[in-house]
């Protein structure tokens, strides 16, 4: 191989592994430098193209997701789909009315704590890094409250579409699981099932649901909770 | 017994997110040249990418399959605002980057890319970050792998080029 074809070939990709390129770059110095050259300039456009992530990227973009999901119109299949649920409705009917007393919400806010069993482990397995707990409470359109402390575990959980922030946290030497629903019109209320015992409040247009097997503490945990999560997640830009 | 819905797709799209929002918005920033639309050409792959996400089979192509919508999400915006690539200014990163590289020769290599031509920078882009090889690089910007042969041997030359005008550069690089 020539310098002229050795020169084109490294153009395109200092890194190219022609065995006859490689060998010529052994004998020819110039041709040696030149490739050098380019190799490190490659190593330069790595740093020059870097660009910082906006500040909770991930989470906005599973928020947008999330919202994009909630807000889109039934197509002809949703109707379709609509029409078989009616049809089946009817025929279990008598099914139907005996399972109701628990709205399908709270039984898969139960379902979605049963599966993370997240008492089961030593709490101090689960602390996670303040920067991340912003992120997943930024996920759910919520600020990270002054006073922290106390959110011994976080994560983003998506249930029936929805993104929300699912945290276990303390409060009188109690703990919570507690989940904050960003624009989630759920209505306030108290609910029991399958061992465990919650409550749901609404704070400025989003939904905080606070769960325990005992029951105990509920109304005050609530009280607080709802006051530590009630800040509204201060965006750049509309999502 | 009630069951969580869609948990796997909400997984493995959270996978997607948590892997590849960094690379796309590098990527769009550096073909978009804002960081505005940036942000929103990732938002916009992102929920196209949902919408198909049944349509990806191999985890091991996701990276191009997003890449790929992007590209297309990009060429969107040219079709929706009537304006060429050429057109494109690349606005300046903010002083306040926390990992800005500002040593002489990153800051000069920076604007050579901004004055190098959209259609010289995306492969090399492509192939300096991602190591995409040419054929990659020919699949996702639909052109034949000679033609992208041709885009990086002058992307690097004109660079080269701007560059060696620098002394310091030169310097640096010898």
């Amino acid at each position: 191989m020539n310098c002229l074809e050795t020169r084109r070939l490294t153009l395109i990709n200092p890194q190219d592994s022609h065995p006859a390129r490689l060998v010529h770059l052994q004998e020819c110095a110039s041709c040696n430098r030149f490739a050098r050259k380019l190799v490190a300039q490659d190593e330069l456009i790595k740093e020059a193209t870097k660009v910082d992530l906006p500040e909770g990227f991930a989470a906005r973009i599973l928020l947008n997701q999330s919202l994009q999901s909630a807000s889109r119109r039934p197509t002809r299949w949703t109707w379709l789909g609509l029409a078989a649920s009616f049809l089946l409705a009817i025929v279990f009917l008598p099914t139907l009315i005996e399972d109701s007393f628990y709205s399908p919400f709270e039984t898969e806010l139960v379902a979605h704590v049963s599966a993370h069993n997240v008492f089961s482990k030593n709490a101090h397995d689960h602390v996670t890094e303040p920067e991340r707990i912003r992120q997943i409470l930024a996920s759910a359109g919520t600020e990270m409250p002054e006073d922290a402390g106390n959110i011994i575990y976080a994560s983003t959980c998506v249930i029936d579409g929805d993104v929300m922030a699912h945290l276990l946290v303390e409060n009188n030497e109690q703990q919570y699981v507690v989940f904050v629903m960003p624009q989630s019109a759920v209505a306030e209320r108290s609910f029991s099932h399958a061992d465990w015992a919650g409550q749901i409040a609404r704070v400025n247009n989003r939904s905080i649901a606070v769960l325990n097997q005992t029951g105990a503490g509920l109304q005050p945990a609530t009280t607080v909770f709802s006051e530590q999560f009630a800040q509204p997640l201060l965006t750049k830009r509309t999502i | 017994m009630v069951t969580v819905t869609k948990p796997e797709k909400h997984k493995k799209f959270e996978n997607l997110v948590n892997a590849y929002s960094g690379w796309l918005h590098r990527y769009a920033y550096w073909i978009s040249g804002n960081r505005t639309i940036a942000d929103d050409l990732v938002q916009e792959t992102y929920l196209r990418a949902w919408r198909f996400l049944d349509s990806l089979k191999e985890e091991s192509a996701a990276k191009s399959w997003l890449t790929t919508i992007l590209r297309r999400e990009n060429a969107r915006r040219f079709e929706r605002k009537q304006f060429e690539y050429s057109d494109v200014e690349l606005d300046s990163l903010p002083a306040t980057q926390s990992d800005f590289d500002a040593r002489p020769e990153v800051t000069a290599l920076r604007i050579a890319l901004k004055k190098l031509p959209a259609t010289y920078r995306e492969p090399l882009i492509l192939q300096v970050l991602e190591g995409y090889t040419l054929e990659d690089i020919a699949e996702i910007m639909s052109l034949p792998r000679n033609t992208v042969a041709t885009r990086l041997h002058r992307a690097r030359q004109k660079l080269k080029h701007q560059l060696e005008n620098d002394e310091r550069i030169s310097n640096e690089l010898s």
